[in-house]
């Protein structure tokens, strides 16, 4: 009786221990960029886009970009083309790994101006 | 819409009255309880009323409805027209309403004595839906527009509507809806009988009575997840069926609670056991459910679904807030307080080695388990939203990680079952019985192997679930000639554990490779060769082939003896508030594969333009040509309105030619978007109007096509996703074959409770009745449960 209690608690440490591992490989949270060296894998990064340094190769469907927040200035690489609306951006949410001096982007959220007034008018009605 | 508003009104109202005299006749019986049948009938009559309102306004086109003016247009087919009914939130608690109503009027005649309860409760939901409706009209007036628009002004009430949501312009969106709100809908029925045992202290016939609904509900709420994967596969294009959404998954853990409840209810009838438990299961979907909704509708989770709803209206959510609150103090009050005078579980039968029972409640754990990991992953950003300020939500990687270890028990349980005895039966007898179907599996993993899936992990996985689906296939096989109606619930069994199979190959083994086709440039990739041939859009139309809803992709591909076309489509919708790209993705199916081709980023033009920036009035030389930009000026509509056009007047020369020539390129806005109409010169070269400024009389030119430079040559750059998916026709196997096996259940479980309820009250047990209509006697006769042991100890039986 006492080894089958045993084996449940261990069960138990071990699926806690677990999920929590799961937890905090599939969190993301938001990192500013001066805190990118300390938190470099799988971070959000909110940055307001600097028009003059982007660049889009459109062989390679890659978008380069630099963008800054607070806290300093990031280099971001999206391999997976330009949204249509980028250029009105205003803010920007990239989801990625930190490597080597640059921000390797896995998703892009952009911000425009005109979603926020959409978000105003349903908020009115 | 004065009609629309009444008719919910008058359903609210009915109702109400319904819930007050149910209640009412819990006591005194007789004519309150035929006035409230009346009341309830009419409630349903006016639920109707609603939906003929709101598709009478659908079909008319009146744009001067929030509603319509959101999710319709005149050009839509009538099909969509219909569907808009239940494409935006207002619509879908309708049909929530219409399921739950017409469930009720089922529930009304076969309820029995527990009737006034069951229906007390079950009026007050509908009152609360109705309330909803009441609050959050699908009949809201369209708002004028801003002063500031005199545009829109001028054209309002509009005589035309933004329309359906381009992703939901799809045959699953006419059905997928409908299914899974009848799912929802059905769990409103346990629920209602979970409280009504609770308020009567009676804990053996609500069991009985309750389980064909909790089989019905389970059922169709799964099917109608399944059909919610086929739609996101055929449909939204990143080559998946499941995604781990929130709004997949408020309808995916009240599901496996209620299939929790439906094996609770099953031990609780077979053994007795989980009798103080199964009143809180059957409970718990439901509120689960209502849960899910306010999640998804309060705004709580916007910014991390891809399933976007605005918020409710304040009255409304206020409404659902008191349904949930009220309902989970309800339940797990009124369960707390009866709890002790619940009749305690039979002492513990000694039974050998393992029984069935065992098995069943593990499966009960598991599915609880699995329920609870999706219900914390899907309430972390709420939660995180409340210590941390950001919404965040986890990654589906959560889930999945979650279910590896998840699956593998499930696995061994789901194959386990249908051997085992309920009196239990030795280690040796067991794995005797189940040597069969291991040696199948493990044959099928030896296949498999071979044919390259090799991930051991994956592999370990798929051989234990086709473990599971060739033990319960030998337990249908060995049912199907003695009772072929209580294969049921191996059926199900064995279409979940193909449909898993499938879901985790076409996942796992999937491959993806990014093709990025150029305009006159073949590509390789998958050992085809890619060619880009044209778009089908209508570019004299829209400027643009892009803008075109029909706008399909053509992309020959070809591989030596073997030849087709794949033509994704891809649109640019700009009716909403921004250009919005709108993806269908095209599917070539093989019986062992598909071939998915969809994009990850829109179709663009490369071209390297020789650009001109002229103020007004001034002179330029590019390449070969002067340029002169005369005037820019204003047409047609008001600045910046629907039709407007900036005209800028341009004269060029080119070397050789006789004399200038002026052009007039121009931009123009129409649906909601800015459109550049070029204008050609006499040498072939068009001239566009690139980047402007009015303010400072300031235009780019770009020219195109100039003779002797290809770069300037416009070329169709299209970035295409392509997915090699193996075995996605077992994703489309599993779940009809569940949806077959629950139902077979429902309709048997409704057919034995009969029986079930006259052995528990000593009655005479119901003849077969002789039936007219022959096809439905065979029905019947097919149907027809195992004859019952009369002989049952008559000391079971309670007095009637």
């Amino acid at each position: 009786m006492r080894w089958s209690n045993l084996l449940i608690l261990a069960l138990i440490v071990v699926g806690l221990v677990f999920t929590v591992r799961a937890f905090v490989e599939n969190t993301s949270p938001y990192v500013k960029v001066r805190d990118l060296e300390s938190h470099p894998r799988n971070v959000h990064v909110a940055l307001t886009p600097i028009k003059e340094s982007i660049r889009f190769d459109i062989k390679t469907m890659t978008l380069t970009f630099e963008g800054k927040d607070e806290t300093g200035v990031l280099r971001v690489v999206y391999p997976k083309g330009k949204p249509n609306n980028f250029e009105a951006a205003t803010q920007v949410v990239v989801i990625g790994d930190y490597k080597n001096g640059v921000f390797e982007a896995r998703e892009m959220l952009v911000k425009c101006p005109s979603k926020y007034q959409g978000e105003q008018r349903s908020a009115r009605r | 819409m004065l009609t629309g508003y009444m008719v919910v009104w008058l359903g609210a109202l009915f109702a109400f009255a319904a819930t007050v005299l149910y209640a009412i006749s819990v006591r005194r019986g007789g004519g309150s309880l035929r006035w409230a049948r009346w009341a309830f009938g009419f409630a349903f009559v006016f639920i109707l009323a609603t939906e003929a309102v709101l598709q009478y306004a659908l079909i008319t086109g009146r744009y001067d409805l929030q509603y319509v003016f959101n999710f319709s247009e005149r050009s839509l087919p009538l099909w969509y027209k219909i569907a808009g009914a239940w494409a935006g939130q207002e619509g879908s608690f309708l049909l929530w309403a219409i399921w739950t109503g017409l469930y009720g009027l089922l529930l009304m005649r076969t309820a029995g004595g527990y009737e006034r309860r069951v229906m007390t409760v079950y009026s007050a939901l509908v009152l609360c839906l109705m309330g909803i409706l009441a609050y959050q009209s699908p009949f809201a007036p369209l708002p004028p527009p801003p002063e500031d628009a005199p545009f829109l002004r001028a054209n309002f009430p509009p005589r035309d509507g933004i329309g359906l949501n381009a992703s939901l312009e799809n045959i699953w969106m006419t059905i997928h809806p409908p299914i899974i709100f009848a799912g929802f809908a059905a769990l409103a029925v346990p629920f209602a009988y979970a409280l009504s045992a609770l308020w009567r202290n009676e804990y053996e016939e609500w069991a009985i009575r309750v389980r064909p609904w909790a089989i019905y509900a389970a059922t169709i709420l799964g099917f109608g997840l399944a059909l919610g994967g086929y739609w996101a596969y055929e449909t939204l294009g990143w080559g998946g069926f499941w995604a781990w959404d929130p709004v997949e998954n408020t309808s995916y853990f009240p599901w496996l609670f209620m299939a929790a409840a439906v094996h609770g209810l099953m031990l609780q009838i077979n053994r007795g056991r989980m009798v103080r438990w199964n009143p809180l299961l059957c409970a718990i979907p439901f509120l689960l459910f209502v849960y899910g909704t306010f999640l998804t509708r309060s705004g709580v989770l916007a910014e991390v679904s891809v399933h976007s709803f605005d918020a409710l209206a304040k009255s409304a959510l206020s409404i659902l807030i008191v349904m949930l609150g009220g309902g989970l103090l309800l339940t797990l009050g009124l369960w707390g307080w009866r709890y002790r005078q619940m009749p305690a579980p039979p002492s513990a039968v000694k039974v050998r080695g393992f029984s069935r029972e065992a098995a069943v409640r593990w499966g009960i754990t598991l599915l609880i388990l699995s329920a609870l990991i999706s219900l914390v992953g899907t309430s972390y950003p709420l939660i995180a939203r409340l210590f941390r300020g950001e919404p965040v939500s986890l990654k589906p990687g959560f889930y999945n990680q979650m279910h590896a270890p998840w699956v593998v028990l499930a696995a061994i349980v789901l194959a386990a079952a249908p051997m085992l005895r309920w009196s239990g039966m030795s280690l040796d007898d067991i794995l005797q019985r189940l040597t069969r179907s291991w040696l199948l599996a493990v044959a099928t993993g030896f296949g498999l192997y071979f044919l390259g899936f090799r991930e051991p992990l994956t592999l370990f996985i798929v051989v234990l679930l086709s473990f599971a689906f060739y033990s319960n296939l030998g337990a249908i096989w060995r049912r199907v000639r003695a009772s072929r109606v209580t294969v049921g619930g191996f059926l199900t069994h064995a279409g979940l554990a193909i449909g898993v199979i499938g879901l985790i190959l076409s996942n796992a083994y999937e491959g993806k490779q990014q093709v990025v086709i150029m305009q006159g440039q073949d590509m390789l990739a998958f050992g085809y060769r890619w060619r880009y041939l044209g778009m089908t859009g209508d570019s004299e139309r829209f400027g643009d082939p892009r803008f075109d809803k029909f706008n399909r992709v053509r992309v020959e591909v070809a591989r030596h003896g073997e030849k087709f076309i794949a033509e994704p489509r891809f649109y640019l919708d700009r009716r909403r508030a921004e250009n919005n790209s709108v993806v269908w993705p095209w599917i070539r199916r093989w019986w062992d594969h598909d071939l998915y081709v969809s994009f990850f980023a829109p179709p663009q033009v490369d071209a390297s333009p020789l650009i001109a920036r002229l103020h007004e009035g001034e002179r330029i030389q590019v390449g070969d040509y002067t340029l002169r930009f005369v005037d820019l000026r204003a047409d047609g509509a008001a600045m910046g309105q629907e039709g407007f056009r900036a005209i800028a007047q341009l004269q060029v020369q080119k070397r050789g030619w006789k004399q200038p020539v002026q052009v007039e390129p121009f931009r123009l806005i129409a649906q909601g978007g800015v459109v550049p109409i070029p204008a050609t010169l006499p040498d072939g070269a068009i001239v566009v109007i690139g980047e402007m400024d009015v303010n400072q009389r300031l235009v780019e030119f770009r020219l195109l096509m100039v003779p002797g430079r290809p770069e300037t040559v416009p070329r169709w750059v299209i970035p295409l996703e392509v997915y090699y998916k193996p075995f996605t026709i077992l994703v489309w196997l599993g779940p009809p074959l569940a949806l077959v096996g629950g139902l077979l259940a429902a309709v048997r479980r409704a057919r034995d409770a009969k029986f079930a309820l006259a052995r528990l009250y000593a009655q005479p047990l119901p003849m077969v009745q002789p039936c007219r209509w022959r096809p439905r006697r065979r029905l019947w006769r097919w149907l027809r449960p195992t004859a019952p042991t009369v002989s049952e100890p008559a000391s079971k039986a309670r007095g009637a």
